[in-house]
């Protein structure tokens, strides 16, 4: 016997569930056969059978009981217990309409039985408190109502909190009632004291009607009831004490009970075939289950999910399963996996870390390639925002982030060049990501190091390249001239960008930002100073001169070659006042 | 930085070599796993029976994100296969689903001799003939057979 401990095994709470037990062809005939991606609920048919008809049994008995057909619903919970005496809510529905038919004894024995089976489910505690108050048993009753306050979600408490009321309100209007009779002769000094404890209980509407049969000598006891305006009579305080001793009795009992349940599979119901992931052909690693039941690994489904919004097996549509991004990890699958093939789980998982690791690794050496994405030309310290739409970039994009370098190259297409993209480019870090409903996204990102590629390559669908990367060569000597030469190509672009027409400086202001304070020391940093990238990007210039500035190491060389550019554009611009600048 | 070959393409050839399939065979290329040398019996009752067609099947770099590309290298007399080879099935186009496989795709070709769909024609000329005249159109296909699918 493998045994699978089961905390949650909701997919048997009923076909209100998103997972839907009868439907997703679970066929227990082809238990034998090669019955490839199995659906969660051909498992757990397969599985717990028995446990599978009493659920079946009971959404009938509940049909019934909706339809207050009393007796067939008990029919119904009645073989239904047959197959599956353990089922809490099966005892709870049956506790239900015994009480409902008014056999309260028997409504109490299987309102405790389910709170056996489930002792931290509050709606066990209910029940018994439903069936006990018809007994009469009002302390006991209290006992079970606050189990249930301390158990139930806080959504549902203000229910439970009347319930609660209500106890206290039957449970002392017989206290007061029987001192009525005890104390016969003694003279009414106050009104009722209930108004005391709560305003709620002065309300005789709160008083269920159920509870007609004493109905009448609460009424009485309402007018007649004797307490003093100080001390409470002393009988009710010790009948509250009783039950608050009774309580936490039961609390404590309930905390020491062990709350793991064990649900046994035959060995030979088991495969290990159930378990392979139909898109790679492994065992599954991180399952993720679509709403139609199919298991895969997480990262085979993300990846189908770039190409097409159905599911790969049984083509239903999981549009919505996509935008709603669901991809947590389905614990039964999970669990199931890690108690009868850890080692294949452990290996699997291993598997998984290396192709993590090779990703990461990304551009750290020439066996490790980056990824390279091809839409523009990324320049050093300037941000890209890009829509990412294409499956291939999808699937890069997602590798980026989980292998956590989140960062990739980019290079701009070249019609003559191999493999259709230039020969150096820019890195992008991702900075943030933003998700449209149908796995499109909007990536924000920034330039970094530069590169020239040594070997071009192809990785599932997507480039990737073998790079050098490139930075400034640090100058040792004639430093005061390179300053020179950096502040008038400074001034000279200021100048420039101060010309420019107010509207486009504007679009400039918000895509690129203002231009980049001199940073100290400028001549050591990598790329140069920002400023120059800066200019180089919002300068109207052709790709190709862009390439061949970014390709430069040498920042004396790159001063330069930017003089040139932005003296020509003055040139242009002012063709009388410019020469006069140039010479400067 | 070349990619190997994906595990499940290794699986998928493995199991295509233990458990193949009744009246098919599909033997990798010994250079280049991702091609494979394919040959399908004509089923019993159609007009192929008997012949013996050659085809190539390739796993692109995306597969199975993308269908593998099939092409009957024998000269076939069929409504949806045409001059080139090349086939007009829906699952190797826009029905394609990454959870097919191999194995799959040469069932549903092997189908697809045994039941010719002249409604969705690619070889325009074979499929009028097919609607028109059909006992005249498997006569053809029949004698292609002998002339193309036989000879070895």
């Amino acid at each position: 016997m493998a045994e699978i401990k089961s905390l949650s095994f909701s997919y048997l709470d009923g076909p209100e569930r998103n997972l839907n037990l009868a439907g997703g062809g679970g066929n227990r005939g082809e238990a034998s056969g090669r019955d490839r991606g199995a659906t969660l609920a051909t498992l757990v048919s397969r599985w717990w059978q028995q446990e599978v008809d009493g659920v079946k049994l009971r959404t009938e008995g509940n049909k019934y009981f909706q339809n207050q057909q009393l007796e067939k619903a008990l029919e119904a919970y009645n073989k239904a217990f047959k197959s599956a005496p353990q089922d809490h809510l099966l005892l709870s529905n049956r506790s239900h309409v015994m009480h409902t038919m008014g056999r309260a004894e028997e409504a109490l024995k299987d309102a405790e039985a389910a709170t056996r089976c489930r002792p931290e489910w509050a709606k066990g505690y209910f029940r018994k408190a439903m069936a006990l108050t018809s007994l009469g048993r009002f302390e006991d009753s209290i006992v079970s109502l606050l189990q249930c306050a301390i158990l139930e979600e806080s959504n549902n408490l203000h229910n439970i909190k009347d319930e609660i009321t209500k106890a206290f309100h039957r449970l002392l209007i017989r206290l007061t009632s029987n001192r009525r009779y005890s104390m016969e002769g003694r003279n009414s000094r106050h009104h009722h004291c209930y108004s005391r404890l709560s305003p709620a209980l002065s309300d005789p509407s709160i008083i269920p009607e159920s509870d007609s049969e004493d109905s009448e000598d609460s009424e009485d006891g309402h007018q007649q009831s004797h307490c003093g305006p100080s001390a409470p009579p002393v009988e009710e305080v010790s009948h509250l004490r009783k039950i608050m001793d009774k309580f936490n009795l039961e609390v404590e009992r309930n905390k020491k009970s062990s709350c793991s349940y064990v649900r046994a599979v035959e060995v030979q119901n088991y495969d290990k075939n159930d378990f392979e992931c139909t898109l790679c052909y492994r065992y599954l690693y991180q399952p993720v289950t679509t709403p139609c039941g199919h298991s895969f690994c997480r990262t085979c489904l993300d990846r189908c999910l770039d190409h097409s919004t159905s599911c790969p097996l049984c083509k239903t549509s999981i549009k919505m399963f996509l935008a709603e991004r669901r991809t947590a990890v389905t614990e039964f699958v999970e669990t199931a996996m890690q108690t009868v093939m850890a080692s294949e789980c452990q290996e699997r998982k291993q598997q998984h870390d290396e192709e993590m690791d090779e990703l990461a690794a990304a551009g750290k050496d020439s066996q490790h390639g980056i990824p390279i994405f091809i839409a523009t030309l990324a320049i050093p310290t300037v941000s890209c925002p890009l829509h990412v739409f294409e499956p291939r970039y999808r699937l890069m994009i997602r590798r980026c982030m989980e292998s956590g370098t989140r960062e990739f190259g980019m290079c701009v297409p070249m019609e003559n060049a191999e493999n259709g993209y230039a020969d150096s480019g820019t890195m992008l870090e991702i900075r943030d990501i933003e998700y449209t409903p149908d796995g499109r996204s909007i990536v924000n990102t920034v330039g970094s190091r530069r590169f020239r590629i040594v070997s071009k390559s192809v990785k599932d669908g997507y480039n990737t390249a073998a790079v050098e990367f490139l930075q400034d060569v640090v100058p040792t000597s004639n430093l005061s001239e390179l300053h020179k030469l950096h502040d008038c190509v400074h001034k000279l672009a200021s100048k420039w960008y101060e010309s420019i027409e107010h509207m486009t400086k504007r679009r400039i202001l918000v895509h690129y930002g203002p231009m980049p304070p001199v940073e100290g020391e400028y001549w050591t940093i990598p790329n140069g100073p920002a400023w120059m990238w800066w200019v180089i990007v919002i300068l109207p210039l052709d790709h190709r001169i862009q390439l061949s500035i970014l390709n430069e190491t040498s920042l004396k060389r790159r001063l330069e070659i930017l003089h040139k550019i932005v003296h020509c554009v003055l040139v242009q611009q002012h063709p009388q006042q410019a020469p006069a600048e140039g010479s400067q | 930085m070349a990619a190997g070959l994906p595990r499940r393409i290794i699986k998928e050839t493995q199991r295509l070599m233990a458990e193949p399939v009744p009246g098919i065979s599909a033997v990798p290329d010994e250079t280049n796993a991702r091609y494979f040398h394919v040959v399908v019996a004509g089923p019993e009752g159609s007009p192929f029976e008997g012949g013996v067609f050659k085809l190539e099947l390739f796993l692109p770099e995306e597969y199975p994100m993308s269908a593998p590309k099939v092409r009957f290298m024998t000269k076939i007399y069929h409504p949806n296969i045409d001059k080139l080879g090349r086939i007009c099935l829906d699952i190797l186009k826009d029905k394609w689903s990454p959870a097919l496989q191999i194995r799959t795709v040469l069932l549903s070709i092997q189908a697809l001799l045994s039941a010719p769909n002249p409604d969705d024609p690619l070889a325009n000329d074979v499929a009028e003939l097919w609607k028109v005249n059909e006992s005249e159109a498997i006569r053809i296909a029949r004698e292609w057979t002998r002339t193309y699918a036989m000879g070895n």
